[in-house]
């Protein structure tokens, strides 16, 4: 019957909105261009959701090297050109050896970005990404707008997220410099 | 307006000790990384071993 089939009534927690992952390839050969690298990986929109997808793919340690992940939300692409990144920039921190914990860190800092833990109450972060390079994974917040207010609210949680003391910096750096050879962080925390 | 909230403690709390199904495939996707890591390895090989050829 109905009724003893649990499963239909099964009740879902439902995040604010809808959130992608997204996966840069590394190039193996030079004809592939950056839009064939970054790919929509999966949409989820509820707690279940995420933890199904996330015990379904490889940890940051699994990854190659120059892979990105992107949980984006919404359908914003997680480029600088999209409309809703253009006036924003990104809160960035790197982690530098092997391992240090880094699975346990991206977990925390998902958790904190599709909780909504971090944001107060307009949507100030459109998304958070996790880098691989040679030895160090580079996090980052990526945020609308880079009005300071906001920001340092933004950044103060972000390193409780990312347990980091006096010593870490955190480095803000516009969208608007990303063109730069050498940006430089409008703000450091 | 933030209606669904969750801190990381809850979000811990919901998560579970199994593997959950998921409607894309994950098969694919992690075999792809495999592949991406086995070319990435075979390339820094050819790279270590550079000096031979070149003399
Ligand atoms: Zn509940
Ligand atoms: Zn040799």
């Amino acid at each position: 019957t109905i009724l003893s089939d649990s499963t239909q009534f099964e009740y879902k927690h439902p995040l604010n909105t809808k959130w992608t992952l997204w996966y840069t390839k590394p190039a193996v050969d030079k004809s592939e261009s950056w839009s064939d690298l970054l790919r929509p990986v999966t949409s989820f929109e509820t707690v279940e959701e995420f933890w199904a997808i996330f015990k379904n793919i490889p940890t940051p340690i699994d990854l190659p090297l120059k892979s990105d992940y992107h949980v984006f939300r919404n359908d914003i692409r997680p480029e600088w050109e999209d409309e809703a990144n253009s006036k924003g920039g990104k809160w960035s921190f790197q982690v530098r050896g092997k391992n240090n914990n880094v699975e346990e860190l991206w977990m925390r800092s998902l958790m904190a970005v599709i909780g909504e833990t971090i944001d107060e109450d307009e949507y100030q972060i459109n998304g958070v990404v996790l880098s691989v390079r040679k030895g160090t994974y580079k996090f980052a917040l990526w945020t609308k707008s880079e009005d300071r207010e906001p920001l340092f609210e933004i950044g103060k949680k972000f390193k409780q997220v990312l347990k980091l003391n006096d010593e870490n910096q955190l480095e803000f750096f516009p969208h608007s410099s990303a063109n730069n050879k050498h940006p430089q962080p409008s703000i450091t925390l | 307006m933030i209606e669904n909230r969750y801190s990381i403690e809850e979000l811990l709390q919901l998560k579970p000790s199994e593997i959950q199904p998921v409607d894309f495939d994950a098969v694919e996707f992690r075999a792809i990384i495999e592949k991406i890591k086995q070319v990435q390895l075979l390339k820094d090989e050819e790279f270590a071993h550079g000096g031979h050829f070149n003399r």
